[in-house]
């Protein structure tokens, strides 16, 4: 897989293989809390860490619908740009362009499945630097996912320095 | 990961008067384990307005002593601070100071 600035205005990422594909198509899935507690605690923080349960409350109320909107607003431009994967016949292999001007959505849609997904497994500290990935379960594909997601927003953080 | 600079960052005071006779509230910014080191910077860039060299030691203090204060003054700022850091996934809290 190569990332490259083509022009002034866009980003290609091409010869993506069918793994790194199928990760990228779980960008907007896997950033959705769902009913699971810790990913949705970790998406929607308490703004006084827990000291003030009238304060959460409001914020709750007044504060995280903007939130939820600012998340989906990146999900949605990452879901558009999805669209526009085009894939090689014989080679196997994808392609895809992503303006320059919609990076910050991607960095932002990255993290958000990132943190959804560190949640939801529960990796600490020591689960994300350890060397060598624990036994081949959903836990260790989990974990993949979260470090290639970070690949992508490392790339993609330079692009816009 | 590179050793930390051994200076304190500086904390951010609001120096309006009519703030000065209240006790002034902390944004606390606090480690996770997910966060990129360099999305950190960034962001406290771009919320704080800070230089390069200030947000990067603010994102060290964080992430080697667990939380990093990245601004003093009146809650309401302070509210609208956090929610601004809540908005780029950052765990960031709003505390009274102890001072």
């Amino acid at each position: 897989m190569k990332i490259e600035r083509l022009d002034a205005s866009t980003v290609a990422i091409s010869g993506i293989d069918p793994l790194c594909l199928q990760l990228l198509q779980k960008i907007v899935p896997s950033a959705a809390p769902g009913d699971d507690r810790q990913a949705r605690g970790r998406l929607f923080p308490s703004p006084s860490g827990g000291r003030e349960p009238e304060f959460d409350h409001d914020w709750h109320d007044y504060v995280e619908p903007d939130l939820r909107r600012l998340f989906q607003g990146a999900l949605d431009v990452v879901r558009e740009d999805l669209a526009g994967l085009t894939q090689a016949a014989r080679r196997k292999e994808a392609a895809l362009r992503i303006p320059v001007t919609n990076l910050e959505a991607w960095i932002h849609a990255l993290n958000q499945a990132r943190l959804a997904l560190a949640a939801r497994h529960g990796f600490t500290e020591r689960d994300m630097s350890a060397r060598a990935p624990v036994e081949g379960d959903e836990r260790a594909l989990a974990l993949f996912q979260v470090h290639f997601y970070g690949f992508l927003q490392e790339c993609f953080l330079r692009e816009l320095e | 990961m590179p050793v930390a600079p051994t200076v304190d960052p500086a904390v951010e005071q609001d120096t309006q008067t009519d703030e000065a006779l209240e006790t002034p509230w902390n944004v606390i910014v606090h480690n996770d384990p997910v966060n990129l080191m360099s999305y950190v910077a960034r962001i406290f860039m771009k919320v704080f307005g800070f230089p390069r060299e200030k947000a990067e030691r603010h994102m060290m203090e964080v992430h080697e002593k667990g939380r990093s204060i990245l601004w003093s003054g009146q809650r309401e700022r302070a509210e609208a601070y956090v929610q601004q850091l809540h908005g780029h996934l950052l765990l960031a809290t709003i505390e009274k100071s102890e001072l």
